[in-house]
């Protein structure tokens, strides 16, 4: 072991590094504090240091500062410190400046053995620990590769900017994941004959779990009828399901158990119907629909259903709403309405729909960042929301 | 010998701590001299009023004889130590004990 002795009195430090040197290690001895310290900086430190306390230019309990101070991640110093003092304060004092443990003058060979083993044992922990830190660092780091490149193709998942350009409506939408990966998915469907399967749903938690029942629901909403949720087989046609209809289907499939780890989800699905102009949608467990009028006004949809999952037999039910051209919809995760300020206060539904109401005469591509700038301001955390929870929001305009 | 100067230096101390290391504890109490008498010059040479000074050189001398096994010669020093704001050593005593001190080491010098 390498140890710097750092002490200014001749004899004792000549015993005290030939008593070190019979006992196997390797001495650099100094004799005041500021020498100690530039050894430490020229040799890259030493895993174990003995420091006298008085001692003139730097005194031991500055060295021990010093070195915490500059403490290298790649080991650590233990430092015992020389004193002849007594009292409780002088102990405290030397351990607050960042020594580990004492040695009493005069030297006492066995007690020196026992502190440098001591010193030893818990050096190699460090140095153990250390390792274990680098290692579940890099760990973290690969986890956190693997879900960005998890989170580029959730992201894939949603709505396209170019496909939304050519929609008969219009519609823009955005997802602020509270981790890599969000639990939230939303996507706006095309279910032929002017009809438009919309959807935006939250599955209980966030993170990875989440994410992949968020993505395998995303694969059944799709419109891909042979194995699409949306659609239902009369015969050698396929026939589009109701809101409720395919709610009810995905609450008989994804009910809570043992398996699935207690998720759940809520969901709102609705078909806008352009040639109709209807929506018609079934909630489950949802926040509110929001719809606003041309005219500024606003209409809550509220939904007392429970989340798919909870119920196997859970009815079902739909709601038509004849729209208007130039007519809003808002739909939205409840990272939203519980989005807290500092005081803990949440949003709530009624914050986001006196927000929606300011934008009317906003040019529809600005009302959603308008509503995140709300939503900043509300949170009071900078230039950016960072939610607890998901928060999506998707917007239309027929 | 005057039979109370038996208890000034303990042999024992340092035969122990150097597994009977001959040559280094000839070579440790030749550098204990130089140092004990050089610091009591200098602690002799300070003014009444350099108490940090007198302090912080009567403490490292305390450590040394300890550490040699001079313990009476350590509690001299630490007199010093502990009435540092007072001149009141009496140098012509503590020159005889070190000296008398330094006679029983001389001995355990086999240089």
């Amino acid at each position: 072991m390498r140890i710097l002795v750092a002490e200014d009195d001749r004899t004792s430090r000549m015993l005290l590094s030939m008593t070190l040197r019979n006992m196997g290690h390797q001495v650099v001895e100094c004799d005041d504090g500021e020498k100690a310290w530039a050894l430490i900086l020229e040799e890259g430190g030493f895993p174990i240091v003995i420091t006298d306390w008085e001692m003139p230019h730097l005194n031991g309990l500055e060295l021990c500062q010093k070195i915490r101070a500059h403490q290298r991640e790649l080991y650590y110093t233990f430092v015992l410190l020389l004193t002849v003092r007594e009292g409780k304060e002088s102990l405290l004092e030397a351990f607050q400046a960042g020594a580990d443990e004492f040695l009493s003058k005069p030297i006492d060979r066995a007690e020196l053995h026992a502190r440098i083993h001591s010193a030893n044992r818990i050096l190699e922990l460090e140095s153990k620990l250390r390792r274990q830190y680098r290692e579940l660092q890099s760990a973290h780091e690969m986890i956190k590769k693997d879900l960005r490149a998890a989170a580029r193709v959730q992201q894939s998942l949603l709505p396209r900017l170019e496909d939304a350009k050519s929609l008969p409506f219009k519609v823009s939408w955005n997802l602020i994941p509270c981790e890599e990966l969000a639990g939230d998915i939303f996507n706006v469907v095309p279910l032929g004959e002017n009809r438009w399967g919309i959807y935006l749903l939250d599955v209980s938690g966030h993170g990875v779990a989440s994410s992949l029942l968020s993505v395998t629901l995303s694969r059944l909403l799709s419109a891909e009828r042979d194995h699409s949720a949306l659609f239902g087989r009369v015969g050698s046609r396929w026939d589009v399901l109701s809101p409720a209809q395919v709610l009810s289907n995905l609450n008989q499939r994804f009910q809570i158990s043992a398996e699935s780890e207690g998720q759940y989800f809520t969901i709102v699905y609705g078909i806008l119907n352009t040639q109709t102009r209807t929506f018609k949608f079934s909630s489950a467990g949802h926040p509110p629909l929001i719809q606003q009028q041309p005219n500024g006004e606003v209409k809550i949809h509220e939904s007392g259903q429970l989340p798919i999952g909870f119920l196997p037999d859970l009815e079902f039910k739909d709601k038509i709403l004849s729209l208007i051209p130039g007519e809003r919809l808002l739909l939205y995760s409840d990272g939203v309405v519980e989005l807290a300020n500092r005081a803990g206060e949440l949003l709530g539904t009624n914050r986001v729909t006196e927000e929606l109401g300011k934008s009317r005469s906003t040019e529809f591509s600005q009302v959603l960042p308008s509503l995140e700038n709300a939503l900043t301001q509300w949170c009071g955390c900078g230039e950016e929301v960072n939610p607890q929870d998901d928060i999506s929001l998707l917007l239309i305009e027929l | 010998m005057n039979p109370s100067d038996a208890e000034l230096y303990n042999p024992a101390r340092l035969d122990e701590l150097t597994e009977g290391d001959r040559a280094f504890i000839s070579e440790l109490l030749i550098t204990f001299r130089q140092d004990l008498f050089e610091q009591l010059q200098q602690l002799k040479s300070l003014a009444p009023q350099e108490t940090a000074k007198r302090k912080q050189l009567a403490h490292g001398m305390r450590g040394a004889c300890r550490n040699v096994g001079a313990e009476p010669l350590a509690a001299l020093f630490h007199l010093i130590e502990l009435n540092a704001e007072r001149d009141l050593i009496d140098w012509e005593t503590i020159e005889t004990i070190a000296q008398r001190t330094w006679n029983m080491m001389e001995p355990h010098v086999t240089l």
